[in-house]
């Protein structure tokens, strides 16, 4: 199965076609896709609500309630528990006092409310409000001004809303002022004069909504069942369309055509995907059914919307989906048979499930290093989504992981499917390979090197995070990771395809016309960039700047210059240009136009930049893509590196001495005070200097390529 | 097709082992080559190598003049393969299956409909056409893997022990099959134990021991040859010589020990 010259192209459609009669034929998927969910929902809500209840009851039992009341004056909490019958706080009821909480109607010598052994703690704040959103107290209750004309004292209580503990509480409080008016009534109509003035109580509620919202247990159990339903609507056409292949003896028909193996796996894969999708979304619909039917849906989702949830999590799980669909096809293609696929996916399994476990740790965020870690970014994800917490730009940054990921696994899949009916120098990596080797990068080349790059990044600078927060390690890791990241694995990569890496990474050198524009490039650029970067940023994306670098910029001041430029200006500027201006370039400009290349690598250039001290912050992208396509443009025109990292140095080094002398700049008025904007002079001045650099880089000739 | 210095070698070292050695045939059009050999004598190896499964150590094979070194899809393309291992997809019917290998070959959805009626009436499928092949006698399923394989029309067909399996009646489908092929004025590469099968099928044969063609030419040829009068008595000797070799090896490797 190898893809070369006058293979014929396999249409796309009957190869998917086959692989979904395939799948959505057999019995076994249909009863996994929806026997089991009808039948193990309703099972499972029965026994949860079982549970709920006997929950409930033991609760009732074991428990000794307790409430923390506050009120607006002491008078008032006096009155309150006066009138009200509850024991004020600190009140111990002796064993007898108990024994007599029966009857207390029919009890007509020794008649009183009953009184519960309830722990009430009280006290008096004029922020009643804030402490109940806080969840500090249980009820706000206070005494509306008596009205001559209504004869009863009204108490306004104020709860939290959708919260059961405070619920609860108002709930008590009603109950015990109907018992003392009860108590109220029954006394005065055993006195025979009827001169008792009755002032009956009667009560308002209102609620203030939590500040915090409060994660509930599906929260934390939904990503969690998210991933077992997706191993479990995944797992037997994975088998089936890998291993199932060889058992049935039609691999070897099968290799025997000229189809790419790239093909037959991808059409794998989309029947693979298809299920698992359709499997989550059956058990979404199935168990949200079960919740609503059993009642069980108000006290487990504590007020959250049921189709928001369903909403939220099957957008992750889609995500979820299409990257466990490609690691299972990865496992299920080595096996033989299905015995052996399912012994192969027992370690799946659990590698899967660990991850996922991370969304039962309150604590864990999607931040930092979690960002990157695949499974766990995802359920995390899904956890912002039903929380309402989950941040835009954040779920872009896992999406894109989850992709590069998924591309990854693919490749992968399809360097090992059918690899023991043909001699492995045939297939898979060979077959991959074959079509990244030669002499330089091609489209395909491109994608999986960024994919590859993409993640390493991630990781990269994700683990800087346990070089704690000081500065000076940050930037030395800082600038190994970027290294290592664009420059050594891009070498490896090309090296091992045998790609020319003079032609590849465009090491040779360029005219002193390309020097010089890009030199004057480098010195005008950043203001455009920087402009570019202010005149576009959101309030909520400058705040987020301000929160990722307020104590980074203070702690950079205090790093000489030097060793700044070193760390943030010279390493950078190398390591990406020849990265993104090397095989990235080169790799999409094989088949694309040279200006298309430039801006699809531009675009790639601008997503590396979105990932700012292990968090994201997409406010960079429009300037960086702006550079990624001027630096692009420079490494077209000049046929050469160089001039673009010349560029890129001046760039990155004015604007870090600009910001290293940010006050001085201030104090002799070259910078203004009260504006982030800079002086127009100066972009005026930077216009004609750009101006005069492109008309230089556009005269510079590339010099001719290496001979082979 | 022609076979051309063909070497295949697993392993290095002492695990080295050379399947098929400087092997060249040549197979001419409607004519049936009958590839024979013992176990392990490299008629699988050789297969794998023609259909670009494998990559030959040294050596090339050309189908159409497509060469399978440097255009292994283009041979593959060129080949109809027929095996007795081949499986059909159990939930897919025949003409299905026909629709799925058409597409794989390249063909595009007009012509596979054109050359499926074509094979649906030539192979008797009309009756189970429209019936998942997990339902169909094995009788159905050997007609519709004949059918599969020659969907593109390919100018060379290489069959692996077809009739392993089969009872007389599938065996009579087989050769009934390879017959009409070879009037097309086919190419078939012809491999399998059952030499009674070969001797009545096969204009030409090929016998192979130990990765090397011993004897090659029609029966008569190698009647003349080895003045044997069938192919199981040619067969006889060219074992009882491998285990004279086999017998003299261990002599030599003994007389090293002592």
């Amino acid at each position: 199965m190898n893809g070369n010259t006058s293979a014929p192209r396999a249409p796309w459609r009957p190869l998917i076609l086959k692989e979904f009669r395939e799948t959505f034929r057999d019995s076994r998927t249909v009863v996994t896709l929806v026997v089991m969910p009808l039948l193990l929902y309703p099972l499972l809500g029965l026994l949860l609500r079982q549970f709920a209840v006997s929950q409930v009851l033991t609760q009732a039992r074991i428990d000794r309630p307790s409430y923390i009341f506050a009120f607006e004056n002491v008078d008032d909490q006096r009155d309150f528990f006066r009138l009200s019958g509850i024991d004020p706080p600190g009140t111990v009821l002796t064993e007898e006092e108990l024994a007599e909480q029966t009857d207390w109607l029919g009890d007509t010598e020794d008649a009183r409310p009953p009184r519960d052994e309830v722990d009430i703690q009280a006290g008096v704040t004029d922020n009643a409000k804030l402490l109940l959103a806080n969840g500090e107290i249980d009820l706000a209750i206070a005494f509306a001004e008596t009205n001559a004309d209504v004869p009863s004292r009204r108490i306004l209580m104020i709860e939290l809303e959708n919260d059961a503990r405070s619920r609860q509480a108002r709930r008590y409080v009603e109950r015990k002022l109907a018992e003392a008016n009860l108590y109220a009534t029954v006394e005065a109509l055993e006195r025979t004069t009827g001169r008792v003035a009755i002032l009956p109580l009667v009560s308002d509620t209102t609620a203030v909504k939590p500040l915090e919202a409060k994660s509930t247990l599906v929260v934390y159990v939904i990503p969690l069942i998210l991933v077992l339903m997706t191993i479990t609507g995944a797992v037997y056409p994975a088998i089936d369309l890998t291993a199932g292949e060889r058992e049935r003896g039609t691999l070897e028909a099968l290799v025997a055509t000229p189809l790419p193996t790239w093909k037959v796996v991808l059409a794998k894969y989309a029947a693979v995907v298809t299920v698992a999708t359709l499997t989550a979304i059956v058990n979404l619909i199935a168990s949200t059914a079960t919740l609503l039917a059993t009642g069980l849906a108000a006290p487990l989702l504590q007020g959250s919307s049921p189709l928001a949830l369903v909403g939220g999590t099957l957008s992750a799980l889609v995500v979820f989906a299409f990257l466990f669909s490609a690691v299972l096809l990865c496992v299920t293609g080595r096996a033989k048979s299905f015995k052996e696929a399912q012994a192969y996916l027992i370690p799946l399994v659990l590698t899967a499930l660990a991850p996922a476990a991370v969304s039962l740790f309150p604590e864990a965020t999607l931040s930092g290093p979690l960002l990157v870690v695949p499974l766990a970014n995802v359920v995390l994800l899904t956890r912002g989504i039903l929380e309402g917490s989950a941040d835009l730009t954040t779920g872009y940054f896992v999406l894109l992981t989850t992709a590069a990921l998924t591309v990854l696994a693919l490749a992968y899949a399809i360097r090992i499917f059918g690899r023991d009916a043909v001699d492995s120098k045939q297939t898979g990596w060979s077959e991959l390979l074959a079509g990244l080797r030669g002499d330089g990068p091609g489209n395909t080349a491109a994608v999986v090197l960024l994919a590859v790059t993409f993640v390493s990044y991630a990781v990269g600078s994700g683990s800087l995070a346990f070089l704690g927060t000081a500065i000076t390690p940050r930037l030395i890791g800082g600038g190994a990771v970027t290294a290592l990241v664009f420059g050594y694995l891009p070498i490896v990569y090309a090296r091992g395809l045998g790609w020319r890496l003079a032609d590849t990474f465009r090491l040779r050198g360029a005219s002193p016309l390309g020097y010089a524009g890009a030199f004057l490039l480098g010195l005008s650029m950043w203001m455009f960039a920087y402009e570019f970067l202010i005149a576009l940023i959101t309030d909520e994306q400058e705040e987020q700047l301000t929160r990722l670098f307020t104590s980074f910029e203070e702690q950079l001041l205090a790093v000489p210059l030097a060793f700044k430029l070193l760390f943030l200006a010279l390493t950078p500027a190398v390591f990406e240009e020849l990265f993104f201006r090397g095989p990235i370039l080169s790799g999409f400009g094989k088949k694309m136009s040279p200006t298309a290349a430039v801006f699809v690598t531009a675009i790639a250039f601008g997503l590396f930049h979105v990932v700012v001290r292990g968090d994201v912050f997409w406010g960079r992208f429009p300037s960086t893509f702006f550079l990624g396509v001027v630096l692009g443009a420079i490494a077209v025109r000049t046929g050469s590196v160089w001039p673009g990292v010349l560029m890129h140095l001046l760039n990155n080094g004015l604007l870090l001495a600009a910001s290293h002398y940010k006050e001085d700049l201030k104090e002799a008025g070259v910078l203004a005070v009260e504006s982030e904007h800079l002086p127009a002079p100066w972009l005026f001045g930077a216009g004609v200097v750009a101006a005069l650099g492109a008309v230089l880089v556009g005269f510079a000739k590339p010099r001719p390529a290496t001979k082979k | 097709m022609r076979a051309n210095g063909l070497r295949r070698v697993f392993g290095t070292g002492t695990n080295r082992v050379v399947a098929v050695d400087e092997l060249s045939f040549e197979i001419e059009s409607g004519e049936v080559y009958g590839l024979l050999g013992p176990n392990g004598a490299g008629k699988t190896t050789t297969l794998r190598m023609i259909l670009g499964l494998l990559t030959p150590t040294a050596g090339d094979v050309t189908v159409e003049g497509r060469s399978v070194r440097s255009d292994p899809a283009g041979v593959k393309a060129a080949i109809g393969y027929v095996s007795a291992s081949s499986g059909l997809y159990e939930w897919l019917t025949p003409r299905e299956h026909l629709e799925y290998f058409g597409a794989a070959y390249g063909l595009d959805a007009e012509t596979t409909a054109a050359r499926a009626d074509l094979l649906t009436e030539r192979f008797a499928l009309a009756d189970f056409a429209d019936r998942a092949c997990g339902s169909l006698s094995t009788g159905q399923r050997q007609r519709t893997n004949f059918a599969r394989a020659v969907i593109h029309d390919p100018a060379v067909l290489l069959c692996d022990e077809p009739t392993r399996g089969l009872d007389i009646g599938g065996v009579r489908e087989v050769t009934r099959f390879i017959s009409e092929e070879r009037d097309a004025g086919k190419r078939v590469l012809f491999c399998t134990h059952r030499l009674d099968e070969a001797q009545r099928l096969c204009d030409r044969f090929g016998l192979l021991r130990e990765g090397r063609l011993r004897l090659e030419g029609t029966l008569e040829e190698l009647r003349t040859a080895t003045g044997r009068n069938d192919l199981t008595e040619m067969f006889h000797d060219l074992l009882d010589e491998q285990a004279a070799d086999v017998a003299a090896a261990d002599v030599a490797s003994a007389g090293a020990a002592s």
